[in-house]
């Protein structure tokens, strides 16, 4: 096929004639952009959330995004609000929530303002905000030209303030305004308040350094250009949450009826400091329904079903985190529902008192329609050290009572962008002999999750030239998939087979995230450095004192065995001497060597072998080490034999070994008469 | 620039803006909103360019990022994209060539586009969309072979 073609085709697409004269006529009217100076915010914030907005009158969508509040940004005194302004946020809050709050609103709302527009009968200013990551809620003051309070049918039209996140055509959404004041004050105006909220977008990952303050007339058509020109919009600076976290899916639907609304499964959350907001509705399950749905939404404080709030932590009972939202509590109880479309519900969930989520495991919500606990993984390496746990015990056939929390002590958060994932390296243990890791690939807005194209992540150590030796490594294996974005956790496991090359005892490795036609560099960062716990002692091969046979009946063959790796966790057994294989072992992040050979790798995966035993021969210590049965079996072919050459065997001990005092172990088989002595120091 | 500087500018890029934002969006009128903008701020750019060139890139750049930011928008429309558009093709090879680039994922698209119809280089083309000329080069590899799974045989330039 030739691309030939193709041109020919795109010479006749033209523009239309009549867009030359608009353009031209455009800029006779089109003044230069004025912006206020930035203020960078703090650390970590970077440009560019993605979010979302329907304009127009008073039918608003929420949706959602949420963020995690560590350390909002300091305030500056000189800007921190005027009292009366907390105070409104503080009754917003309350009235909201239904309960009181002990939010420092001085803290999160160290903005003041005054930006103002006039209209031919109102002057508009914006005096406050706060934002918790999640969500923007905003005070701004009316003042009628006519000295008289606009009637109800007046208040359809009169100007509101909306607040983007960006000046191009990717907004906010403004859910939900509402007037403090149903009278004048004394100075002649009255008070709304509003609240925005960014889509749970899954490819958000970063916050805007600033926002954009929108005021005007109902029914005007979006124009960011004549907007900025003329005012209508206008750069504003917000405190900022340091951090953005992810839409979390939740273990389980929560069902919780609002009462008199509607009844929902929620199915995804968003923890900020300030609360909970659950959605049963992901940004993708909504677009087309923006588009295309009537927005009919209700907004505004409802009576839900009981639903009460625990946090967990990874050591320790479950505390009460002291909310629960129930019919019993006065003043009605938190359930703000925002839908465009009877099908999309989102209920707010605020906390009593700000929390700080890095102390925070999980948190548990229970409602009364459900009768078992669903949990927001807040700090995921629980969830981790589960994976980690499986993966053993699946490969061990028993259960291993490995204390993974020790073991796992980097939770890495190394993040690669590539045009259609992103890759996020989360966590990894290490034995010294093994490094099992986790991480997660996020399909990109707009591209569809094509298994055969995605990025891989391994891991390497380095000589002295950078030149990386990678250790042979499982194919990943998929063991968690979001149904809300199709992000995929993925385990993984690379096992140090080269004796020229050991893993540093400082746990100094690389991690190399690369597609897969990509070359790898530390300079275009494909290649991190990063550290993994290690044991004390590195382990190393020792050859066996004899051979052992072991029979590997699903596999209906014998192997025999001639040099063996013990780590805390277990012995490793191979058939070769891993120099020799790492002559042969041909690896795309080495350096070329010429005589290398490639070696597939032609099975591998758990077998059933007959009984092996172990036994801890050092007489002080005298105990049968129970390792069950041999799961984990390797094998590799090496072409120019044409025959399955190289094996490799794994005997995971139920629970950790103090080796320091053990000099060896003793292996026996039922396939071999004798027992074999397995040297460790 | 005056009102006759801006017309000539339009009248020279106009449809090179105009395709890459058609392209990358497969929708008219948001290709034609696009292409408005772009020559907007182009209008408003203070600082002269080095020359014809440089000054095209850049609007192509521009042009790209408004398109990202489009794609991104909640209040994109779905359209039926460039159906009409495809009326332009005259032979079988050209509807069958058409149809598979503008099947590709828009990202791809624009590389293709730039690559083979506008004839930029693979780190020109990294400077356009804001990507390393690696991940250009990934681009430009996936997109060939989708088009050579859809098309059956290998694209020739």
């Amino acid at each position: 096929m030739n691309m030939q073609d193709y041109r020919h085709a795109a010479d006749r697409v033209h523009i239309a004639a009549h867009c030359r004269q608009e353009v031209l006529n455009m800029t006779k009217h089109t003044q230069p952009k004025t912006r206020k100076p930035l203020i960078r915010m703090a650390a970590g914030i970077a440009a560019g959330a993605a979010v979302l907005a329907i304009t127009g009158g008073f039918a608003y969508l929420l949706l959602s995004v949420q963020s995690d509040i560590r350390n909002p940004g300091a305030s500056n005194p000189e800007q921190q609000p005027a009292a009366e302004y907390i105070e409104i946020f503080r009754d917003y809050y309350e009235t909201r929530a239904g309960h009181p709050i002990d939010f420092d609103f001085s803290t999160l709302c160290g903005t003041d303002f005054n930006e103002t527009w006039e209209f031919a009968d109102y002057t508009v200013t914006l005096n406050a905000a706060v934002c918790d990551g999640w969500q923007f809620d905003y005070i701004y003051t009316i003042q009628p030209h006519s000295g008289q309070m606009p009637t109800a049918a007046e208040l359809n039209n009169i100007p509101s303030v909306n607040i983007r996140s960006t000046e191009d055509p990717v907004e906010f959404v403004v859910c939900d305004v509402q007037l403090v004041d149903t009278e004048l004050r004394a100075d002649g105006t009255f008070r709304g308040v509003g609240s925005c909220h960014y889509t749970i977008n899954g490819m958000v990952t970063s916050l805007p350094e600033q926002f954009y303050a929108q005021c005007q007339q109902p029914g005007r058509t979006y124009n960011p250009q004549k907007f900025l020109a003329d005012g209508t919009l206008r750069p504003i600076t917000v405190n900022q949450p340091d951090e953005l976290p992810a839409c979390i899916a939740l273990t389980d639907s929560l069902t919780a009826t609002v009462d008199r609304i509607k009844s929902a499964a929620y199915k995804y959350a968003f923890v900020t400091p300030l609360g909970i907001t659950l959605t049963n509705y992901t940004f993708d399950d909504i677009e087309e329904q923006l588009n295309t749905a009537e927005s009919n939404s209700y907004s505004g404080p409802a009576v839900t079903d009981a639903v009460t709030v625990q946090k967990g932590f990874c050591h320790g009972e479950p505390a009460d985190i002291g909310v629960t939202y129930d019919q019993t509590q006065a003043a009605g109880i938190i359930g703000i529902v925002y839908t465009n479309s009877p099908d999309f519900a989102t209920c707010w969930l605020p906390f009593t008192e700000p929390q700080n989520l890095a102390d925070i495991t999980y948190l548990s919500l229970t409602s009364n329609e459900q009768s078992e606990a669903v949990q927001i993984p807040l700090n995921s390496r629980d969830c981790y050290i589960d994976c980690f746990r499986d993966y053993y015990e699946t490969r061990a056939g028993h259960p291993v009572d490995f204390d993974f929390l020790a073991l796992c002590g980097t939770e890495f958060g190394e993040v690669w962008e590539f045009d259609d994932y992103t890759v996020t390296l989360n966590a990894a243990i290490c034995d010294g002999w093994e490094i099992d890791y986790i991480y997660t690939l996020q399909p990109k807005y707009g591209h569809i999750l094509d298994l055969a194209i995605l990025p891989e992540l391994t891991m390497c150590v380095a000589d002295a030239s950078q030149a990386m030796v990678i250790a042979v490594s499982d194919d990943p294996q998929e063991i968690w998939r979001s149904e809300a974005d199709d992000t995929l956790r993925m385990f993984s496991s690379c096992h140090y087979l080269d004796r020229a090359m050991p893993i540093p005892q400082d746990g100094q490795i690389y991690a190399v995230c690369t597609e897969a036609d990509q070359e790898n560099g530390l300079a275009d960062g494909t290649v991190r450095p990063i550290t993994v716990n290690m044991p004390e002692d590195v382990p190393e091969i020792h050859p066996l004192d004899d051979i052992l046979k072991i029979h590997f009946g699903s596999a209906s063959v014998t192997q025999e065995f001639v040099y063996g790796v013990v780590t805390p966790l277990g012995i490793i057994l191979t058939n070769y001497d891993p120099k020799e294989l790492d002559t042969l072992l041909h690896d795309v992040y080495a350096e070329p060597v010429a005589d290398r050979t490639e070696i597939a790798l032609c099975a591998a995966g758990n077998l059933d072998a007959d009984d092996v035993t172990v036994q801890n021969i050092d007489l002080a210590f005298g105990t049968q080490i129970s390792v069950g049965t041999v799961r984990h079996f390797y094998l590799w072919q090496d072409p120019a034999l044409g025959e399955a050459t190289y094996a490799t065997c794994w005997l995971p001990f139920t629970e950790p070994q103090n080796l320091d005092n053990v000099q060896s172990l003793m292996i026996g088989s039922n396939a071999q008469g004798e027992t074999v002595i397995v040297p460790i120091k | 620039m005056d009102q006759a500087q801006m017309a000539a500018v339009y009248d020279r890029l106009k449809d090179t803006v105009y395709r890459v934002a058609l392209f990358y969006c497969r929708n008219v009128q948001d290709a034609e909103d696009i292409t408005h903008d772009v020559f907007l701020v182009c209008f408003a750019h203070d600082a002269p360019f080095p020359d014809d060139e440089a000054e095209k890139a850049w609007m192509l750049r521009v042009t790209v990022n408004r398109c990202k930011n489009l794609l991104k928008s909640f209040r994109r429309k779905f359209s039926v994209s460039l159906d009409d558009a495809a009326q332009i093709c005259q032979t079988q090879a050209e509807h069958d060539i058409w149809d598979a680039v503008n099947a590709l994922p828009a990202n791809y698209r624009v590389v293709i586009h730039l690559y083979y119809y506008e004839g930029y280089s693979v780190r020109e083309i990294g400077k356009i969309t804001g990507r390393s000329e690696t991940a250009v080069q990934t681009q430009l590899y996936r997109a060939r072979k989708l088009l050579k799974d859809k098309l059956g045989e290998e694209i020739t330039p």
